[in-house]
């Protein structure tokens, strides 16, 4: 008989974690200027200073999300506890990353408090991205493909898309802000955003449900 | 009647509008990246208020590039006077703009000057005084007044020629010119029976004769400075020419007067007269900026990070399966890592965006001064504006390629130099000024000398030159403390251990006469973090100091 009690990480979503240390920590690595002496960096360090770090982080941690609101699908987890659940695995992948932090703070010196920020819209994206792939496969039963597509689709329309006109409408470019530093009318926006398409996910989600 | 009254005011007003009147160079003629003197009278200033000259030159062309420099001196009282300051020269084609200022930043008064006719590809030959007609014609005839009383301003003097003075010197001047000559370059003084007229401790130390006197035939006389050369002798065998060495540079002492020369001895003269070298260590310091260490995490240290994390994950999952307390040993294990990782980044492992080197030469023979030159290089990811802190003034080393680069420079006097600079970019940047060093010595021994270091740091590498023998005493600590000497070897052989100080003194030791009478030289060399609001820099200072003894 499927146990069907709630583990934050168990062998069905190992994987996921695992991807996001592991790309993670390789953005971690190549983030490092390659060179021992001034003369030698050069063209070498075209990654040098760029937050490369934050949006492989940023990514994974939306990937991440994909995978743990399927699986909270797949475990029929709704209204709070699928909220309690998603959060409480979503904070726990943050905080394995965390030594990368404490080792990024070499990388990106006098950025600490842009650390903060950066980690807690992250969470807010992934929560998001969660939710939103918990609803798609939901309504598709969880084995259509038009669902993983859809989701995977909304993704990546969500993460690259704006970049095009409205970068800080996507997490990777709003992740540039938060680095690079940006107006408060800017951070507000960037923070509102994920924010209200949570909360109209949520009230339509509810809907949903009652509906059903 | 009061109206009358009012409107002659206005008018009067109106027309005692402040004037510029600008002098750029050695009597119009300068020579380009070089720091040039630039002399300034000012008219019309009513009442005496507080601000500044602003000077901005245009730099390249469209196809070369175009970058801009602005000089600003700051003007505590501001009136109709003369000030005379030094700024560097770029560029010839474009005219220099040079606006005086009032405390706010308004401009009050504006001249534009035309600097095509007066450019020089050459350094120049200048000449101050009365001299005979076939010496002076190849020279650029200066008067005594107009010359600068900042050393670094003769940076474009190839040669200076010290003629028959009508109008003294002022101190200030003469200390320029000998901190010049000192720095490298060439002085010609002509004596004779004109001595008198110039006759002072700063002058005596110039000339190459010991114990100076003027002979019944109007020539000086006197037992010569060891070192010093005759280059040409009368037919009675009296020297005409007299040539010493001075630090970096060379003193010529004519035992005539300006009028006294023959054309086969104003030939000679002029053949032994070898150009000033100007007085720069950027080449140096770009070498110690390339051999900068990159201050950097390590790659073994964050692969093992990396590899620690995810066995830690795999380890721990696959151990406690399904296990409520999986998550408390996730986050242990993280925490641990975290813990690791942060006594590991320390402030030498943090990443600089600009790194710094500010070198310093300074020399102390009668008078003291210093040579600087800054060099930055960017590896950060945005461009910063940043600040390099300068005595008086600073030349920036520009390349012909402007295109694609910001090389805009803004000078405040005495302040600092702001630059752009962008990812991959570096800066050379030299800069000369005066100084006193509160070092001195004194031969406490036949085998050992006592050192007073006022300097409020040690200098490393020290080494004692006598007579052309070289004496390593190591270390000299702050204060008092004597050194034995033993061991002497070649000025030439002696290699100090540290990189930038053995850089700097291969720089001394090829261009001041260091084989002729008492030097003693130590360096410094000292390394800086520091952060600005959004980037981090590594600044290395280094420092060498010589201190030349009596001759």
């Amino acid at each position: 008989m499927k146990d069907k009690r709630f583990y934050p990480i168990s062998s069905e979503n190992v994987d996921s974690f695992f991807s996001l240390l592991l790309f993670s920590g390789i953005a971690l690595v190549i983030s490092l200027p390659p060179a021992n002496q001034v003369k030698d960096v050069g063209a070498l360090a075209f990654m040098s200073g760029e937050p490369v770090y934050f949006y492989v982080f940023m990514f994974f941690l939306g990937v991440l999300g994909l995978s743990l609101g399927a699986m909270s699908a797949a475990r029929h987890d709704v209204g709070y506890r699928m909220c309690v659940h998603l959060l409480a695995q979503i904070g726990l992948a943050v905080a394995l990353t965390i030594p990368y932090l404490a080792f990024a703070r070499g990388i990106y010196p006098e950025r600490l408090a842009a650390f903060a920020f950066i980690l807690l819209y992250s969470i807010i994206v992934s929560f998001l991205v969660a939710v939103v792939a918990h609803m798609i496969e939901e309504r598709s039963g969880g084995k259509s493909p038009l669902g993983f597509l859809a989701k995977y689709a909304l993704f990546m329309v969500y993460y690259f898309a704006p970049l095009v006109a409205v970068p800080w409408l996507s997490p990777i470019g709003f992740v540039t802000c938060l680095f690079w530093g940006a107006s408060l009318g800017t951070y507000l926006l960037g923070y509102a955003t994920p924010l209200f398409l949570l909360a109209c996910v949520l009230v339509f989600y509810r809907r949903l449900l009652r509906s059903n | 009647m009061l109206v009358l009254c009012l409107l002659l005011f206005v008018t009067a007003e109106a027309v005692a509008s402040p004037q510029l009147n600008v002098i750029v160079g050695f009597s119009g003629r300068f020579v380009t990246d070089r720091i040039t003197p630039i002399q300034i009278t000012v008219s019309g200033v009513e009442r005496p208020f507080r601000g500044a000259f602003r000077i901005t030159q245009d730099i390249g062309n469209a196809w070369r590039g175009e970058a801009t420099s602005a000089t600003e001196f700051p003007v505590v009282r501001m009136e109709s006077t003369t000030y005379t300051e030094s700024l560097p020269l770029y560029d010839f084609a474009h005219p220099l703009v040079v606006s005086m200022t009032d405390d706010a930043g308004n401009t009050i008064a504006q001249e534009t000057v035309d600097l095509r006719s007066g450019w020089s590809p050459t350094p120049l030959a200048v000449a101050v005084g009365g001299f005979s007609a076939s010496l002076g014609a190849s020279s650029t005839l200066v008067d005594a007044t107009s010359l600068p009383t900042a050393w670094i301003g003769y940076e474009g003097v190839g040669s200076l020629w010290i003629g028959r003075l009508t109008t003294d010197l002022g101190q200030a001047q003469w200390e320029a010119i000998c901190r010049w000559t000192h720095a490298g370059g060439a002085t010609v003084v002509f004596t004779g029976s004109d001595v008198f007229l110039i006759d002072s401790p700063l002058v005596r130390d110039l000339i190459a004769i010991a114990d100076p006197r003027v002979t019944a035939d109007h020539t000086l006389a006197g037992d010569l400075r060891p070192g010093a050369v005759v280059i040409m002798r009368d037919d009675s065998g009296t020297p005409v020419i007299i040539q010493q060495r001075y630090g970096a540079g060379n003193a010529f002492t004519v035992t005539r007067n300006a009028y006294s020369l023959t054309q086969e001895q104003i030939r000679v003269l002029e053949q032994a007269v070898s150009p000033a070298v100007p007085a720069r260590i950027t080449r140096e310091a770009q070498g110690m900026l390339n051999s900068m260490k990159v201050s950097r995490p390590g790659y073994p240290t964050a692969v093992a990070l990396v590899v620690c994390v995810l066995l830690s994950l795999m380890v721990i999952v696959s151990r406690t399966r399904k296990s409520r307390r999986l998550p408390a040993y996730l986050v242990c294990a993280s925490v641990v890592l975290s813990v690791y990782a942060g006594f590991y980044i320390n402030d030498t492992k943090r990443i600089a965006d600009i790194y710094r080197i500010n070198t310093h030469l300074s020399v102390q023979g009668l008078l003291g001064y210093d040579i600087a030159a800054h060099g930055l290089v960017s590896i950060g990811s945005h461009p910063v504006t940043t600040s390099v802190s300068v005595d008086r003034t600073a030349m920036q080393e520009v390349p012909h390629e402007l295109t694609g680069h910001n090389y805009d420079i803004d000078v405040v006097t005495n302040l600092a130099a702001t630059v752009d600079i962008e990812r991959g970019e570096d800066r050379l940047l030299s800069d000369g000024a005066d100084s006193v060093i509160p070092v001195s010595f004194y031969e406490s021994g036949d085998e050992s000398i006592a050192i007073e270091n006022g300097l409020e740091y040690p200098l490393e590498d020290g080494v004692f030159i006598h007579d052309g023998i070289a004496f390593d005493i190591g270390t000299i600590t702050c204060g008092y403390a004597t050194y034995t000497l033993s061991d002497g070897i070649l000025p030439d052989e002696f290699l100090p251990d540290r990189r930038e100080i053995a850089s700097l003194y291969a720089v001394v030791a090829a261009r001041y006469a260091v084989s002729q009478g008492t030097w003693l030289i130590g360096g410094a060399v000292s390394d800086l973090n520091r952060s600005a609001a959004l980037h981090r820099e590594k600044v290395r200072d280094v420092k060498l100091i010589v201190i030349a003894g009596e001759r």
